[in-house]
Formats: C-alpha cells, structure tokens, sequence
C-alpha cells in the first residue's frame, strides 16, 4: 500500500522510477483545484437543499400574491362588462348566466327569451339589450 | 480511530455528512481518480467520471451504514461508473461501426496528459483493450495491490472467478507486449 500512496501524489509523478510504472499526468494542481471543487460544489447543492423547504412556501405565497393582485387589477364587472347588453340582461334576471357560456357556441336566442318575449315581461330597455345583442350576434355569425 | 472509521462514524451519526463528504474527498479522491484513469485512459473522461462518482457519494452518504467497508462502497461506485461510461463508449463505436481498440489507442497516443516510453505505452494500450471488467481486476490487483477479498468486495464475485479474470487478463496482456515486440 504503502508504494501505491507513493503513486498517488503529483510529486511521485517526478520520481523517474515510478513515473515508468505511471506514465499518466495530471494538469497542474489539478488535485488541489479538484478537491476545492468538489468540497465547494457540493456544499453549494448542501445549501441549496436546504433552501428548498423555504423556497416552495415563498413561491407558492408569490404565486397567490400574483393571482390577488391580477384579480383585484383585473375586474370585469367595474370595466368593460357595465356596457354589455347581456351582462345587464343577466343581471336583471331576463338571461341567464349559461347564455355567456354559450355565447360563442351556438346561440338561441329565441329559445333563451321565449318566456319572457311571450309573456311580455320584458321591459322596453331590455328589450333594446337583447335587440342589440341579438344583431350583434348576427353580424357575428355572418362573418362564418 | 483511522480515516474509514472517521467517515463511518459522522455518516452514521446524521447531520454530518459535509463532514464525512470532506473527509472522503481528501482522503480518496487522488486513488479514485488513479483508479478510474488507469480503467479508461483519457484524463478529461476520468474527470468527468471522478466528478459523477463524487456525486454519486453525496447522493449516498446519508444512507451509508458500513455495510462494506468505507473504501470498497468507494471503489464500487467509481468501478460502475467507469464500467459504464466503458459500456456506452463501447456501444457508440458499435453504432459508429468504429473500431472501439483503435479509438483506444489513438486517444492514449493523443493524450497531452500521457508521457510514457515504448514499453509503458504498450503495457498501457494493452491494458486499456483488456474488456472492463477485466481490467477493472488487473487494475486492482497489479496497480493497486488489492487481496481478492478486497477486489471481491468491490466488484462482488467469488475470488476463484476473479483469479480467473486476472489470469485471463494476465495472458492476453502478455500476448499483446509479445506481438508487439
């Protein structure tokens, strides 16, 4: 054992004898650099391991912080969705909600106010909405 | 209390496995390193491969219990990842249909990390044709001086199988420095 350690060190790598039985060489202080690398390295992968249990509840808080504030930047009842004829039909109860959800499949809307064109409980106004969705809609399926 | 008791000791005693890693790595990264060079030739593979190794124990040191000794869980590892990387090269040249021998010996003669005379040259590229497990067994027992019983716990095997591979080994290393001369 005691001739292998001698093998073993960039130094023996000199002595003429052994350097026959061992012709490899190393780049200069490789073995330092190696040992400073791999100590180094790892206790990097040691930190970042146990960063790990912290990090994943903050970008978990980060992510519900995002989610929060893009609801609260985004509205769509205070925005854009006041001046939609539907949306004001939904809210006075002449439509109902499913109607939005079908807005681009296929759109009865014969079918969706039939109770209230027969009864004649719609009023003037909404009447004015559904006649505006109503065209809306027509001009949107003329295109297809 | 020697070095493997050392490293045994702080892996089983939990939460000091950056001590024990350290230990490992100024105790035996030289001899691994000799280890995987004198298996595979080329310096920039055995870096890479002493480098996987190391990861390897990291990964591992936390489950280390000394059911082996802690030089044969070492040379373990650094064998079987040798023996791979050996394995993949072997099966890229089969697929390159390059001759595997012959990029074995070009790489040693193109090796700038590489300074040895005729006879160390042929000792060399003869070693490195052995097949891996082989010359995994030659390596251990010529270079290295293992006893079998330590060449069999880290390559497993009974000792009459691995007297067998360092005879076959012995015998075809013989015939390639005879054919050379």
């Amino acid at each position: 054992m005691k001739k292998n350690n001698k093998i073993l060190t960039n130094e023996a790598l000199e002595d003429p004898i052994l350097k026959k039985s061992n012709p490899y060489k190393v780049p200069d202080d490789y073995f330092m650099d190696l040992k400073h690398d791999l100590k180094f390295g790892m206790a990097d992968t040691n930190t970042r391991r146990h960063r790990i249990p912290v990090l994943i509840p903050a970008i978990a808080a980060c992510a519900v912080l995002v989610i929060w504030a893009s609801v609260l930047l985004y509205n769509p009842t205070a925005s854009d969705l006041t001046n939609n004829p539907l949306i004001t039909l939904v809210d006075e109860g002449y439509l109902n909600s499913s109607f939005i959800d079908n807005m681009y499949a296929e759109i009865d809307v014969d079918e969706n106010f039939s109770e209230e064109i027969n009864t004649g409980t719609l009023s003037a106004e909404a009447s004015e909405y559904l006649k505006e969705a109503y065209l809306d809609n027509d001009y949107f399926y003329s295109n297809y | 209390m020697n070095t493997d008791e050392k490293i045994l000791a702080l892996c089983q005693e939990g939460g000091k496995e950056t001590e024990a890693f350290n230990f490992i790595v100024d105790e035996y990264s030289e001899r691994l390193y000799w280890h995987i060079r004198r298996m595979i030739g080329s310096h920039e593979d055995t870096n890479d491969i002493l480098q996987e190794t190391f990861i390897k124990i990291w990964k591992n040191i936390s489950k280390f219990r000394g059911d082996s000794k802690v030089y044969s869980w070492l040379y373990r590892i650094a064998t079987n990842e040798a023996l791979n990387f050996l394995r993949k090269k072997k099966l890229e040249s089969f697929l390159s249909l390059d001759n595997y021998e012959g990029i074995v010996e070009e790489n040693l003669k193109g090796d700038s990390y590489f300074d040895g005379d005729k006879a160390v040259e042929a000792l060399n590229n003869a070693v490195l044709k052995l097949p891996p497990k082989q010359r995994a067994v030659f390596n251990l027992k010529y270079f290295e001086e293992k006893k079998y019983t330590e060449i069999s716990e880290i390559l497993g095997g009974s000792i009459g199988s691995l007297k067998a591979s360092y005879h076959h080994a012995y015998t075809k290393i013989t015939k390639s420095l005879t054919d050379t001369d």
